[in-house]
């Protein structure tokens, strides 16, 4: 099809070669028909991209039958007019034609992710979708490569029924949460990610490279993992190369990304107005600047802080082989400019597969390399759980908008503020800070796979991952005032190396006999990971130019960390079927842990699983349903996602919590104390996860709509958490160790439909809905409870964990409306304080005064269920694709707000201006008052939101320039698309976003001022040559 | 066939050679240190007696949690003392209106207790180390029953019903006690005390300077005494600490100003430094705090009304305002100046009244005498001045009201005040509770609120304190209600150890 002419020797060569593979390989027969017809024609994807290696077969006899040669081209003899040819391909829905009067029939094969004879990645292996009796999500990869974005897993939110993909922020370059069936632990939550068959680091990966993807969501599936397990496993594989000639791919995309402020903070004169009725309120003097303030500035923070950003995206890979050596290269570039200040984010990729295939086709040998450099420019912001820390954007909303932000005559451009009006300048401070991460990572994988006897494979896999990071922070010298000054440059920095290997061995067999189909796998595992770190910092720099720790002439520190873990597994599996009815997998793993003491090194994880084919039973004869499926599994599973050495009694040393001055003078020696402050946790073990799973795989109308379905019950024991112990103790940090339970229940659904895919308009509508809730069940030595999401440091708390409740519910004084008269608050009679305009607080004790006996629980930010929706239609050369996402039921606390809705601190909202006043009656904003006397701010209902949102996540819509247009340029596919994410949302919620603040466990829902997710525009094009 | 065989064996080799002996999932710990490498060395009973004078600094050591969260609790409900309300640290301490989950009350009982548990790891661990020597395991014996007693007397005065915890256990069962009697509380710091006294020595090289002596165990042991008005033992404990060679500083100032850290006047302090090598922070903030917004300070809080009108009246033998009151406040007075962290310089009232957001402040380690940007001034916890003007309370107790009116005097006149004449014993009585005190002593500490909390409770009773605050126009003090006299327990203490009752009202 492409440069026919140049390659005309190739092809010869080709040609021979396919013949003798056709006929040594694969055991085709061609026979010679009486009145044979010779049938040819080229297979390819729905893209037009040749398939080479695709079969055709008779349908009368699929013993006969050819296969496509590098090019996709094939040639077939068959006896008549009326025989039906099969087309198929791994990974593609099956095709059949009726040969008629056609001696050319060229055959576009449509892609399938989740057709039934689809590969399904499991645990050391595959398997088709029909033998799969797991909760296992096969995630359509060409669907999520459609979403430009750097980060796989920000692809992966919505596309697949319980896999729970939110942001904490939308900082470039960072990653977002990933829950598979909801919360399973108190502790460490995220799932495992294999890559190639090696646990890895997703975040490292281009989307691009990405050929599988699978969710190992029950213990059935994912047993196999066991220790890594339970909070479920992504499997990942990297694209390989397929034989033929070197096929080039180009994918390249570029976009703007704005924010959308949603958070309206007052200007000067606004501000004024509101301080000014503050004050008044309350009978206090105003602060001179608001009286003296003609010369002041009026700036705009926010409008400084954030702007528009660019991002762009480029991808080329070569792919092609032999039929003994296939190789997959590609190369990747990302660049997103960032829309805060000196903020952004640049990924380069390269990665390289390759296959060997020798001894007669019975070795394979795969290696594979690949390196990411990662660039990062970020800020710092509070996610997590504990005491807050202040969020830059906390900071920058608050800015007083009399400071002038520059100032030309400054020696760095940035203004001083003025006197009476405080201290700082965070674009000052953000801009000339640099604060820098460079990140490598290198992945470097070989297996080898022999095939002892027919049915028997052995493997060996060895993979080597090596992360190097390095941090730099970097302040030149500076005076915005108090606290906000640095009197020399000061230089911190700090790298670290992460060197892990995996190492395994399996052994595969698989035999049939008669209606008995048995696969068995065994096999050994050993892990290592090894982290070091060194850092160091000076404080004073000898100038503002020079960047190097050895240029420091004042104080200096150094640090590092050294810690080592191992994981030694031994597993195995038994998948059988009977007639491909009845189908039975049992699995089993034994772990040990390093991070375990001697007498729990060990633990032991089993599951086992059925399924059902009732389709394929001779008395089930229905038009309508074409599959019927039911499973089910149960399963243990196991978490050992904790630090290093816990069961020893360790000694705590140096740092400001154990130091210590002592001696003269001002500036006396600090001595460095040492003392246990955490406990020892010797007996500490294994968390385990139980798992049942109940479901089903339904097909209907010849499998144009295809559903499946899972409930589940998880009861985890002996989770690893923190364990709450009194301060009397005097231990200052909560020990690890396996301090409760918990229980998860939930169910997903997905459904999809698929046109006939024959027609010049095909579609296909994909959906799935899920939810999970969850039960905390014993916690701690005495059914501890305990509080987090604080607003400010280690104050105004609004979440608690507690048996018999989910983790992280809000806990919150209940706001009922504001008092219009003295006489309601006498009536009321427990706000003491309150004048009219106050917010009225519920007496919900009814005890006769408001404490914290009277907040009450008010749901979380987990919500009740989430799901997606993507449409995809095509139309001749056209396609469209529309994707929405939302959730539905899961709480916000609107930190922002409760920030923002404060007189005392320095800017607030402007809705303030509409606060409740003796005239202003109707307003549902209480009353300016300085100091807040009727504690308004208190963490209660007014502040909470409900945070349900649909968004329409992606929408796209694509040109394929026809083979008229390409073959003159020498290309052999070309698209165009233009799409837009995050277009429009719909929610209640008043705050920044209602996607972001999913950082912390117990502080899920709690919005303490994130980076902004961002809506964009992006033109991309995808070329093959 | 054969090749086969070879194949297998080769492969099972490689496969489970590898993976079969545990040796592999035994790592060794390289990065911390453990009980098994500790308590070895005269240098780790040494580190170990660091970390338990570091709890005074808060439990997190975070100097924040110190200015912001320990001292606010402890300062913000007395009347020296108003609070900006634009900042919420204490806010609602201050105004009566505090619940249970309050933060500041909270990181009093985590620093308290993170100390008590330090030093019964050394009371535990310290007899039992071979490379000591009997007088070294003593000394520090004695520092860590000090420590204890003190971390238990801010519990007792700040909490009275708090768990009773002499030992450090490890087994999680042992950790949820119950409330001890506060008789039992206070009977062990005396027991503390006492046995610390004998055992500690009255000074330290200068590079050891700022540990706890025999004279910090005798005055606090003094003022334990006083709480429990225990006035004959209070008498006999403070006067010898009369007999030690403390002496007042010439220079009122020097107790604020870093000039005379642990010296003459200094009785026990806890240490802040301005060193900052190797990633240190120990620093002291209050001079942002008590700076006005204008000088680049933060004004955290101000003297109150009260006791501006107080100290007006302190005066020296020609009727103008006492020195100790220039160096205490910074006052619409034409003599007033304070050191201003913007200028570097003292500024005179008049020529920055325009700028000020507040007409009062205090100037109390308002000065930085550190070049760099961390201030390291300690902060004193008992000087000289406090034991003469305790002294001075249980001599008149005890009826001896004359030399108690010395006492007194001395202190006045070190701080440019007139000497007192003759009084009566409930005349001098006012006067110290009312005057002597809270202008000698303004914001230091833990010195007023504690105060009035033992004058209010004891058989010399004269008043209430919701009648003292009302008196001295504290703002809020309608809300006072009988409960605010002690701190809830922290609700999140409770939360976690259901052992704990509320406190009476809360």
């Amino acid at each position: 099809m492409k440069k026919k002419q140049s390659k005309n020797k190739n092809r010869t060569l080709s040609r021979m070669l396919l013949l003798l593979f056709v006929f040594t390989a694969f055991g085709f027969t061609t026979k010679a028909f009486s009145q044979s017809i010779e049938v040819n024609g080229t297979i390819t994807d729905s893209a037009g991209i040749p398939l080479p290696g695709a079969t055709v077969t008779l349908k009368s006899d699929q013993s006969i039958g050819t296969q496509s040669d590098f090019e996709g081209n094939y040639s077939i003899e068959v006896p008549n007019k009326q025989t039906v040819l099969v087309y198929s391909f791994l990974g593609f829905l099956t095709k059949e034609i009726t040969v008629r009067n056609q001696t050319t029939i060229n055959v576009s094969l449509e892609e399938s992710a989740e057709s039934l004879d689809e590969v399904v990645l499991v645990g050391y292996g595959t398997q088709k979708r029909e033998e799969v009796t797991a909760a296992i999500t096969s995630v359509n990869v060409a669907e999520i490569q459609k979403i430009p974005t750097a980060n796989v897993a920000t692809s992966l939110q919505g596309q697949a029924a319980g896999v729970n993909v939110s942001s904490a922020s939308g900082a470039p370059g960072s990653n977002p949460v990933i829950r598979i069936r909801g919360l399973g632990t108190i502790g460490n939550n995220n799932p495992l990610f294999v890559i190639d068959g090696i646990p890895g680091d997703l975040s490292y990966i281009n989307p691009a490279d990405i050929a599988n993807i699978s969710v190992l969501k029950d213990a059935s599936a994912a047993t196999i993992y066991g220790s890594r397990a339970s909070n479920g496993v992504v499997i990942i594989t990297t694209k390989r190369g397929k034989t033929g000639e070197p096929k080039v791919t180009i994918n390249s995309y570029i976009s703007t990304h704005s924010v959308s402020d949603n958070v309206s903070v007052a200007n000067k004169a606004q501000h004024d107005q509101i301080k000014l009725e503050a004050y008044n309120n309350v009978g206090v003097t105003p602060a001179p600047y608001l009286t003296n303030g003609a010369q002041y500035a009026d700036s705009d923070w926010v409008g400084e802080y954030i702007g528009n950003a660019f991002e762009q995206k480029h991808d080329i890979g070569i792919s092609g082989g032999t039929e003994k050596m296939n190789y997959n290269f590609s190369a990747g570039y990302f660049d997103n400019s960032g829309t805060v200040i000196n903020t952004g984010f640049d990924r380069l990729n390269t990665r390289l597969n390759m296959d060997f295939k020798l001894l007669n086709d019975r070795l394979k040998i795969s290696p594979g390399l690949s390196y990411t450099r990662e660039n990062t420019r970020g800020i710092f912001e509070p996610i997590g759980g504990g005491n807050a820390s202040f969020s830059p954007f906390l900071d920058i909303y608050s800015q007083l908008p009399h400071k002038a932000i520059y100032d030309a005559s400054s020696l760095n451009g940035f203004a001083t503020p003025a006197t009476g009006l405080g201290s700082g300048n965070p674009i000052g401070e953000g801009s000339i800070t640099d604060r820098a991460d460079q990140d490598d990572y290198m992945q470097f994988n070989i297996s080898a796979t022999l095939e002892i006897v027919e049915g028997l494979n052995y493997q060996f896999q060895y993979g080597a991952n090596v992360e190097n990071t390095h941090f730099s922070f970097f302040l030149p010298t500076y005076n915005f005032g108090p606290q906000s000054t640095n009197d020399n440059p000061l230089l911190d920095e700090s790298r670290s190396r992460t060197n892990e290997w995996t190492l395994n061995n399996t052994l595969n067999y698989r035999k049939k006999f008669g209606n008995h189909d048995v696969d068995v796998l065994l096999g050994v595992s050993r892990e290592k990971s090894q982290f070091r770190s060194v850092g160091g910092s000076n404080n004073t720099l000898a100038s503002d130019q020079l960047q190097a720790l050895s240029a420091g002439i004042g104080d200096e520190s150094a640090y590092g960390f050294n810690s080592t873990n191992t994981l030694q597994s031994y597993f195995g599996r038994i998948n059988y079927d009977f007639s491909k009815k009845y189908y039975l997998q049992t699995s089993v793993r034994r772990d040990g842990s390093s991070r375990f003491g001697p007498d729990n090194k060990y633990g032991t994880f089993y599951s086992l699983s059925l399924g059902w084919a009732l389709h394929n039973e001779e008395f089930f004869e229905s038009d309508l349903f074409s599959q019927i499926k039911p499973r089910f599994s149960y399963g243990t599973l196991g978490n050992q996602l904790i630090g290093e050495h816990l069961f020893l009694a360790r000694i705590g040393s140096g740092g400001q919590q154990l130091n210590y001055p002592f001696g003269e003078g001002v500036s006396q020696n600090v001595l460095v104390g040492a003392i246990a402050n955490s406990l020892p946790t010797p007996d500490i073990q294994w968390e385990e996860t139980a798992t049942t799973n109940i479901g089903v795989d339904l097909g209907l109308l010849n499998n144009s709509i295809k559903a499946t379905f899972d409930y589940f019950i998880s009861k985890t024991t002996d989770m690893l958490v923190s364990v709450p112990i009194p301060a009397s103790s005097g231990i200052t940090s909560f020990p690890l160790t396996n301090g409760g339970n918990l229980e998860n229940k939930g169910w997903g659904l997905s459904l999809t439909y698929n046109s006939d895919s024959d027609k010049d308009f095909t579609f296909d509508v994909s959906a799935n809905i899920s939810s999970s809730k969850n039960k905390v069940t014993k916690l701690g030595v005495a059914n501890e409870s305990f509080t987090d999401g604080f607003i400010e440091f280690n104050n105004f708390p609004t979440t608690r964990t507690e048996v018999g409740g989910e983790i992280g519910r809000f806990y919150l004084f209940e706001a009922d409306g504001i008092f219009q008269t003295q006489a309601e608050i006498d009536a009321h009679g427990v706000q003491p304080d309150a004048v009219p305009g106050d917010l009225r607080f519920t007496d919900i004790s009814g005890n006769g005064s408001l404490g914290d006996e009277d907040k009450k629980y008010m749901g979380s930010g987990l919500p009740d269920f989430e799901y997606g929706l993507n449409f995809n239609a095509r139309y001749k050369n056209f396609d469209a694709s529309v994707f929405f996402q939302g959730t539905q039921g899961n709480k916000i606390y609107n930190g922002v707000k409760m920030w923002l809705y404060r007189t005392d601190r320095n800017n607030m909202s402007s809705d303030l201006l509409n606060a409740w006043t003796p005239q202003n009656t109707g307003s549902g904003i209480p009353r300016n008052a300085f100091g807040d006397p009727n504690n308004n701010i208190r963490p209660s209902s007014y502040f909470l939101e409900d945070g349900s949102y649909l968004r329409l996540k992606n929408i796209q819509i694509g040109y394929t320039f026809p083979e008229s247009v390409t073959s003159k340029l020498a290309i052999s596919n070309a698209r165009i698309y233009v799409t837009a994410n995050n277009l429009f949302t719909i929610t209640d919620y008043s705050g920044f976003d209602p996607g972001l603040a999913n950082g912390g466990t117990f502080t899920r829902g709690v919005d303490r001022g994130f980076y902004p997710l961002t809506k964009s525009f992006i033109l991309g094009v995808n070329l093959s040559l | 066939m054969k090749k086969l065989k070879y194949i297998i064996i080769t492969v099972c080799f490689i496969g489970f050679l590898n993976s079969c002996s545990d040796d592999f999932i035994n790592v060794e710990n390289k990065e911390v240190l453990t009980e098994e490498s500790f308590w070895q060395t005269e240098a780790h009973a040494m580190q170990a007696l660091t970390a338990a004078y570091g709890a005074m600094q808060s439990a997190s050591g975070s100097k924040w949690a110190f200015f912001e969260e320990i001292y606010t609790s402890m300062a913000y409900r007395a009347d020296d003392v108003t609070n900006n309300t634009a900042e919420t640290y204490g806010r609602s301490l201050a105004s009566f209106s505090n619940t249970t989950e309050e933060s500041g009350p909270y990181n009093v009982w985590q620093a308290s207790y993170a100390g008590i548990g330090r030093a019964n790891q050394i009371l535990q661990q310290v007899p039992e180390m071979e490379a000591l020597s009997a007088d070294t395991k003593k000394g520090l014996v004695a520092e860590a029953k000090f420590l204890r007693a003190y971390y238990y007397f801010w519990l007792v005065t700040g909490f009275e019903n708090v768990p009773l915890v002499t030992t450090f256990s490890g087994e999680l069962e042992n950790l949820f006690p119950s409330q001890a009697a506060p008789s039992a509380v206070w009977a062990q710091i005396e027991t503390d005390l006492s046995e610390a006294e004998a055992d500690l020595p009255t000074s330290y090289p200068s590079e050891w300077k700022g540990r706890a002596t025999q004279g910090a165990a005798k005055a606090l042991l003094g003022k334990v005494y006083l709480f429990q008005e225990k006035w004959g033992p209070a008498e006999t404990k403070l006067e010898e600490v009369t007999g030690m060679g403390y002496a007042l500083l010439p220079n009122y100032a020097d107790n604020f100003n870093g000039l005379a850290e642990n010296g003459s006047e200094s009785v026990f302090e806890i240490q802040f430094s301005g060193d900052r090598s190797n990633g240190n922070d120990e620093r002291q903030v209050f001079n942002f705090q008590v700076s006005p917004y204008a000088f680049g300070g933060w004004e955290l809080f101000y003297p109150s009304q009260w006791l501006v009108d107080e100290m007006k009246t302190d005066l020296d033998a020609g009727g103008d305002i006492s020195n100790r009151v220039y160096e205490s406040i910074f006052f619409d007075d034409p003599n007033s100046e304070m050191y201003s962290r913007d200028s570097g310089q003292n500024e005179t009232y008049a020529s920055v009244a325009a700028d000020l957001n507040h007409p009062k402040y205090f100037k109390k380690y308002a000065f930085n005498a550190d070049e760099n940007f961390y201030n390291g001034t300690n902060i004193s916890v008992i000087r000289y001045a406090d034991v003469l003007l305790m002294y001075a309370e249980a001599l008149n107790e005890n009826d001896k009201t004359p030399l108690a009116i010395d006492q007194v005097n001395i202190v006045r006149q070190r701080g440019g005040a007139e000497a007192l004449g003759t009084m009566t014993k409930d005349e001098l009585r006012t006067q110290i509770r009312h005057h002597e005190r809270p202008v000698e002593l303004a914001m230091e500490f833990g010195i007023r609120w504690f105060d009035l909390y033992r004058w209010q409770r004891g058989s010399t009773a004269t008043e209430s304190i919701k009648t003292t605050l009302e008196n001295h126009n504290k703002p809020f003090a309608e809300n006072f209600q009988d409960k605010h006299i002690v701190f809830p327990i922290p609700l999140q203490e409770i939360n976690i150890n259901t052992n704990l009752d509320p406190n009476p009202g809360w």
